[in-house]
Parts: structure tokens; sequence; C-alpha cells
């Protein structure tokens, strides 16, 4: 059993999505009407760092219903809470499409962070996409909110809602029946892996002073490949997630992943935003925060692999 | 052998979007 209280850690995150979704959305709302590009980047920026923050009120949400499904649940003290299954159910079922929308939505931000870089502005069908899948994002965070809250407040409930159209059940079903889709899964999670890991060690050892030759620009160009590999890895990890959650949600060591997750994927967002890196020159060496960044980078995404590997030796099973 | 043979059409697939994403991604960043 971790040492993290996931009832508590979820409760403490699930407001971000929401929250956070309707602040990205009224900001990038505002730059358009304001016509500021400096607003622009920063509602592209908060939803980097919301569709990051997700992960783990996802994974939290999933670790809360499997303990609250237990016939004898470890927390003594539920409440008023209503646990019928169907009820956690909905809840999740909705929160399987808002979450896949906003990262979706996280995406096109980050690419047009990275446009911005390269061409001075994010390019019109990135934001457009950006502006589409956030504000469909708020409309499934707020669903999903309601049916959560509704769990913890089952007297101003609604038993008539449904979840979603598509359900974790459906999901969990469709890889657990189907014996192409775990070993798919596994391949797709492993070249997303390399795919990320070969991109950000290759920049980060640049900026550490390595390929000292090679303009940081030039590198930069190579970002959009990690952050494909990092969305490879986002979807069929939460497929893994979905449907083995008893396997995943309290292991200590997928925990530590997922932590060091949060570090390695704000480095993605650092190497595009920030102007520390982006103006290291051919030739020259990068400032020491700079270095600092590359390595804590370098570091956390190795960590991700660790935990990850270790997953079946320092879970509970071992 | 069945097995593989879906195994494999499923990474034809995947990687083939993946791949024409990457491109498009890359080329958004040509001025």
């Amino acid at each position: 059993m971790s040492p993290i209280n996931l009832p508590h850690v979820h409760l403490l995150l699930n407001h971000l999505p929401t929250v956070g979704t309707v602040i990205a959305v009224g900001l990038l709302l505002l730059s358009f009407v304001r016509r500021s590009e400096a607003l622009q980047r920063v509602s592209l920026e908060v939803l980097c760092v919301i569709a990051l923050m997700t992960i783990p009120a996802y994974i939290s949400g999933v670790g809360t219903e499997q303990m609250m499904l237990t016939p004898e649940p470890p927390v003594t003290a539920w409440g008023l809470m209503d646990r019928t299954p169907e009820r956690i159910a909905r809840h999740h079922d909705a929160a399987v499409s808002a979450f896949a929308m906003l990262v979706l939505a996280g995406g096109f931000a980050w690419l047009g962070l990275w446009q911005s870089r390269r061409i001075g502005r994010p390019g019109r069908i990135t934001l457009g996409a950006v502006a589409l899948l956030s504000i469909l994002t708020l409309v499934a965070m707020a669903r999903t909110a309601t049916l959560g809250g509704e769990i913890r407040h089952p007297e101003i409930g609604d038993t008539a809602q449904t979840g979603g159209a598509i359900t974790a059940r459906a999901v969990a079903d469709f890889v657990n029946l189907h014996t192409w889709a775990w070993p798919s899964m596994e391949v797709l999670h492993f070249i997303g892996l390399w795919l990320l890991f070969g991109v950000v060690l290759v920049v980060n050892l640049r900026l550490l002073g390595l390929m000292t030759d090679a303009p940081y620009a030039a590198l930069h160009r190579l970002l959009p490949w990690a952050v494909l590999g990092l969305g490879i890895n986002i979807f069929t990890g939460m497929l893994f997630l979905i449907a083995a959650p008893a396997y995943y949600a309290a292991n200590p060591s997928f925990h530590l992943k997922i932590g060091m997750l949060l570090i390695a994927g704000a480095d993605l967002l650092y190497l595009t935003t920030f102007d520390g890196p982006w103006h290291v020159a051919a030739g020259a060496r990068a400032p020491r925060r700079v270095q600092a960044a590359a390595l804590l980078a370098i570091v956390s995404w190795i960590g991700v692999m660790y935990f990850g590997r270790m997953l079946p030796f320092l879970g509970e099973g071992a | 052998v069945e097995l593989a043979i879906n195994i494999t059409l499923v990474l034809i697939v995947v990687l083939a979007v993946v791949a024409a994403l990457g491109w498009a991604m890359d080329r958004s960043g040509d001025r």
C-alpha cells in the first residue's frame, strides 16, 4: 500500500482541470478580444500545465474508485458519500472523455507555443484546434465535476444522468478481450518512449555542453517528435490504467513514476517557452540555470523509465 | 500467427498516423 492518501490527493487535484480550463479558455478568448499575443501565449501555457496536472488528477481518481468499491474500504469515515458503483462509474465515464480531450488540447497548445518560437506566432489551424478542444473540454469537465460532486453530496444528485458515450468499462473490455490489444499498446508505449527520450536526451545534452557547435534552435526543431511520443504514451498508459486499475492505482512505483513525469513533462514546456535555452547560439555554452534544468530533466525522464520498469517488482504483489 | 499479424497491422496503422502527424508538426514550424 502506498503511503499516499489517494482520496485526499484526488479531492485536492480534481479542482485543477475544472477551474484551470475555465481560466485557460477565459484567457484565450480575452486574448482574441484584446488582440494580445502575450495573453495568448499565457493561455496556451496555462492549458499545457493544466493538461499535465490532469494526469495525477485522473490517476488519483481511479485509485480512489478502487478504494471506494472494496467491500471494506480502508477509509472508515466515508460520511454521507454515495458509494454505489453506478454513480462512481458515471463520474469515471465522464472523466475518460474529458481527460482525453484535455490532453489533446494541451498537445495543440504546446504546438502553438513551439510555432511561436519558430515562426513568431501559433498557426491558425493550431489555434482553432486549441479553441475548439478547450471549449469542448470545458463542457466535459463541468459534467465530470458535477457527477463527481454528486458522489460527495448525493443529496443534490440527479440519478437520471449518464456519464458519457465512452465508458471506462467498454474501454477496459476492449483492451482485455482482444488478445492483440495489450501487446500492441505495449509496443507503442516503448516506441513512444524512445521517440520521446531520444529527442529529449539530445536536446538536453546540448544544453549541458555537448555538441556545442549546434545552435539550440536547430535541436528545438526536433521537439514535436518528443511531444508526439509523450502523447502516444499518455494514451496507451491511460488504456493500461483503465484495463487494469487494481494493478496500477495503489502501486507506489506508479506514483513515483507519475511524480517524475510531472517534472519531466514540465521540461518540454520549459524547452520552448523560456528564453534561456532559446538564446544558446552555435558555439555558446548554456547558462548554469539552464544546465541545471537540463540535468533535472534527464534525471526525471530516467526516473519515469526506472519506476515504470519497476512496477511489477516494487508493487504490492512483489 | 494470427495474433502476430493483428499486432503488426495495428502497429503499421498507428505508426503511419504518427509519422503523418510528426511530418505535419515539423512542417508547421517552417516560415
